[in-house]
């Protein structure tokens, strides 16, 4: 159906090429996984494979594209909408309409459906994914989970031959996450499936995976490349969670795992015991949160709802929760960016003001303004009118922290997303607030820059900062927070130790969470989760020979 | 600290069960243009009170009257500043300065309300869809449409950009006016930038869902003129007929 021959794409004809001679042949009903870490050509190709680029966007392509026999650029645009779908890495910009009842009628609408037709197939899909509620709601009122989903959604309306999609589930949370990909990767969706992504996490999806790297296919073929360690390294790729168990290249399929474990591996029992009786740290309580209700000025329903909690110093919690379940509004009224409708936040015992608490937004482009990394993170000290020397030592010590050190003088604005991120910790993390808020941190990251990431987090939790991060990544929650508080619906369902919410069946559906592959293979091995794989190698010792 | 207010607060439309929600789009555009026109041909004060008090009503049966509120500031600000202009600039006998100055002011009040009840009962895309079954083109109703939805996201990412910028110091509301004007300049630059990006993308966006301007929108049986929308019609025909004769004899007298 698509066949793509020595495809190479740039921008502009001074440019360097984004796509180099990429070859493909994608089948009807093919599903094909195709990987890169940012910046190997994903988007390009996702927009090429769409028929947007060249066109719609401006570009040089050599090399011939066919779908269905047809050459695509000679094709009326028309009649590639009809057949191609495309979902973009930036969904938000692709909503159009302002409510989301309009947006699911306007694609099927604009292909020549009537009314009753478009709004019959846009109830169908609504049931099918469980957002009827969603229908009747303006599309700024949504969280930018609930945004992504109906984005996608839109799509699956005209039930296209092949459908695009580019990293579809940044902002979803897991639930959804393997209820939408469960149906996208099955027979019951009859089109093809071309799913961008930057890491193999939906690899079982999949029986087809395409490696891109600097815009060169580096691998096609099927899903025993997530065994490949020495492949993956080269394109900047995670190993997926159980393969990371074994120390070199194991050409082993998934289910079997578990056997390969069994006969390389011993369980300590020791060391299992040392992991659960870690006795938590005890430190003096830094904000408290009491009574808390919120609700949006001229709506009646509140958004959070009796929310009490104490954080200590030096915490690490990971605030999970579905989409729209109040998570971003419960720590912007911890930051005093939002004033609570009843309750009240203490920081330290005193009611909490905007600037006690650091707070990283979800897109650094909604702060960055200044010329230069230097002038973007010595901002808020130049507000509080700091010393120029003290401010350059401060500035110059933070970026050293974030690794920016030699960026300094870049324009903020001409680094990668994970920089831009960085930047933007940087400048809350240079005011030296004891508490810091990160939302998403790593959203849209690829696995080198969120590694990267992750142990900033860490290192300034060791430093003895108290850390609140807001992320659907199980992986992250595990591995990094000493403290799980789960959400739904504005209220707090859980807050405690990681290890007790992720043994909680219950609550892990109410929170819409879920166990990533490595705590499900400690749990099939012995019963016995381990949260991570730091817990996992120790506690699963290669056999001595 | 910030109100407790999402940016959607700036926009009117309120979602209620109400009669005056329940009109087609059509009726809704044609008696606010009506009311337009009977408040642009009055020139009398207890007129144009007696609309006001009219106008309120339907606010009330709308159960909208929160808009007014929202907006009672600035309706207030421009309405003495009407006064006061009309009452430099009258050159009409000297006694009557301040009763037309007045009535100026409640007929730019009068005008700015009967607006602000259309963008209460009435969705955006209730309003573009209003627009086409009156005759005007698809392409030109969903630009209209599409203007008000992209001020949301400015507005939002505005909100967002003040948002990351207080908690770094810098408070737009806070100290002397100078101060004030200062304080936004950072805000401007990831506000323009966000305008960029999304204007490079709309056209992608617009392409990759089947926009055309050539596309024919069905919105057969969507809509429906019910014998209530005829009856407010008739009721508003009336009532700007009888404003143009009443004027017409009073001009004549």
């Amino acid at each position: 159906m698509i066949t793509l021959k020595n495809l190479s794409f740039k921008y502009q004809q001074d440019h360097p090429a984004v796509l180099h001679n990429i070859s493909l042949h994608i089948n009807p009903g093919e599903k094909v996984l195709i990987v890169g870490k940012n910046g190997a050509g994903k988007s390009t190709l996702s927009k090429v494979l769409g028929g947007l680029a060249p066109g719609v966007e401006r570009g040089i392509m050599d090399g011939l594209y066919f779908f269905e026999g047809k050459e695509v650029r000679l094709c009326p645009r028309a009649e590639i909408v009809r057949k191609i779908s495309i979902l973009f890495q930036d969904f938000e910009a692709q909503l159009v309409c302002s409510s989301v009842k309009e947006e699911m009628l306007f694609y099927l609408m604009n292909l020549g459906a009537d009314y009753h037709q478009a709004e019959a197939e846009a109830l169908k899909i609504a049931r099918q994914f469980n957002i009827t509620d969603l229908l009747g709601r303006d599309i700024n009122e949504l969280s930018g989970g609930e945004k992504q989903k109906i984005a996608l959604f839109c799509l699956l309306t005209v039930n296209p031959e092949a459908l695009i999609l580019d990293e579809p589930f940044t902002d979803i949370e897991p639930d959804s996450q393997k209820h939408i990909a469960d149906f996208l990767g099955s027979d019951a969706f009859g089109g093809a499936l071309i799913l961008f992504e930057q890491s193999l996490d939906y690899y079982r999806h999949f029986n087809r995976i395409v490696v891109l790297h600097e815009g060169a296919v580096l691998y096609d073929g099927g899903s025993g490349v997530v065994c490949n360690r020495d492949l993956l390294e080269k394109a900047g790729l995670d190993v997926p969670g159980p393969y990371k168990v074994f120390p070199s290249n194991a050409p082993i399929a998934f289910s079997n795992v578990k056997a390969g474990i069994g006969q390389l591996f011993e369980f300590e029992d020791m060391a299992y015991s040392a992991i659960v009786q870690e006795v938590p740290k005890k430190s003096i309580p830094v904000l408290e949160v009491k009574d808390l209700f919120f609700k949006y000025k001229g709506r009646p329903e509140y958004v959070l709802e009796n929310i009490n909690m104490t954080i200590r110093q030096g915490d690490f919690w990971v605030m999970l929760g579905p989409n729209g379940s109040g998570k971003t509004t419960l720590t912007k009224c911890i930051a005093g960016i939002l004033k609570p409708t009843n309750g009240a936040v203490y920081y330290k015992g005193q009611k909490v003001k905007p600037g006690d608490i650091g707070y990283v937004f979800q897109n650094p482009d909604s702060q960055i303004f200044a010329e230069t990394v230097f002038d973007e993170v010595a901002f808020s000290l130049r507000m509080k009118g700091e010393d120029e020397h003290e401010i350059r030592d401060k500035v110059k010590n933070v970026l050293a922290i974030m690794g920016l050190g030699e960026k300094s003088a870049l324009d903020p604005f001409t680094l990668s997303k994970g920089d831009r991120q960085k930047v933007a910790c940087a400048s809350i993390l240079v005011a030296e607030p004891e508490v810091i808020i990160l939302d998403e941190p790593t959203t849209g990251l690829d696995f080198p820059s969120l590694r990267e990431m992750m142990n900033i987090i860490k290192d300034l939790n060791e430093r003895g900062k108290t850390i609140l991060m807001i992320t659907h990544s199980m992986e992250a929650a595990a591995s990094f927070g000493d403290t799980v508080c789960a959400m739904s619906a504005g209220t707090v369902l859980f807050h405690g130790a990681p290890r007790e919410f992720f043994t909680n069946e219950k609550l892990l559906s109410k929170a819409k969470a879920g166990r990533t592959d490595v705590m499900d293979l400690s749990l099939q091995l012995n019963g016995k989760l381990l949260l991570n794989m730091d817990e996992f190698s120790k506690c699963w010792k290669a056999k001595s020979p | 600290m910030l109100e407790s207010q999402k940016p959607m607060s700036v926009f009117f439309h309120t979602k209620r069960a109400t009669f005056f929600h329940a009109l087609d789009p059509r009726t809704k555009i044609l008696a606010i243009a009506a009311f337009f026109s009977i408040v642009a041909f009055t020139n009398n004060l207890y007129g144009l009170l007696g609309f006001l008090g009219i106008i309120v009503a339907f606010f009330y049966g709308a159960k909208s009257l929160e808009n007014i509120g929202k907006m009672a500031g600035l309706f207030g600000i421009i309405g003495i500043m009407t006064f006061v202009l009309w009452l430099i600039f009258y050159n009409g006998p000297p006694g009557d300065a301040h009763i037309f100055a007045a009535a100026m002011s409640l007929r730019f009040i009068d005008l700015l309300l009967v607006g602000l009840l259309l963008l209460s009962i009435t969705s955006l895309e209730e309003f573009s869809a209003g627009l086409m079954l009156l005759g005007l083109p698809y392409p030109v109703a969903f630009a209209l449409s599409l203007s008000f939805r992209l001020v949301i996201v400015f507005v939002a990412t505005g909100f967002t950009i003040v948002e990351a910028q207080k908690i770094r110091g810098n408070n737009v509301r806070e100290g002397s006016i100078l101060k004030r004007i200062r304080a936004y300049s950072p805000l401007l630059v990831p506000l323009i930038l966000n305008a960029v990006k999304k204007a490079e993308t709309l056209t992608l966006a617009l392409e990759s869902k089947g926009f055309s301007p050539k596309n024919k929108i069905s919105l057969k049986g969507r809509y429906k003129m019910r014998p209530m929308d005829w009856i407010v019609l008739v009721v508003c025909l009336g009532a700007v007929g009888c404003m143009v004769m009443m004027t017409f004899h009073a001009h004549k007298g």
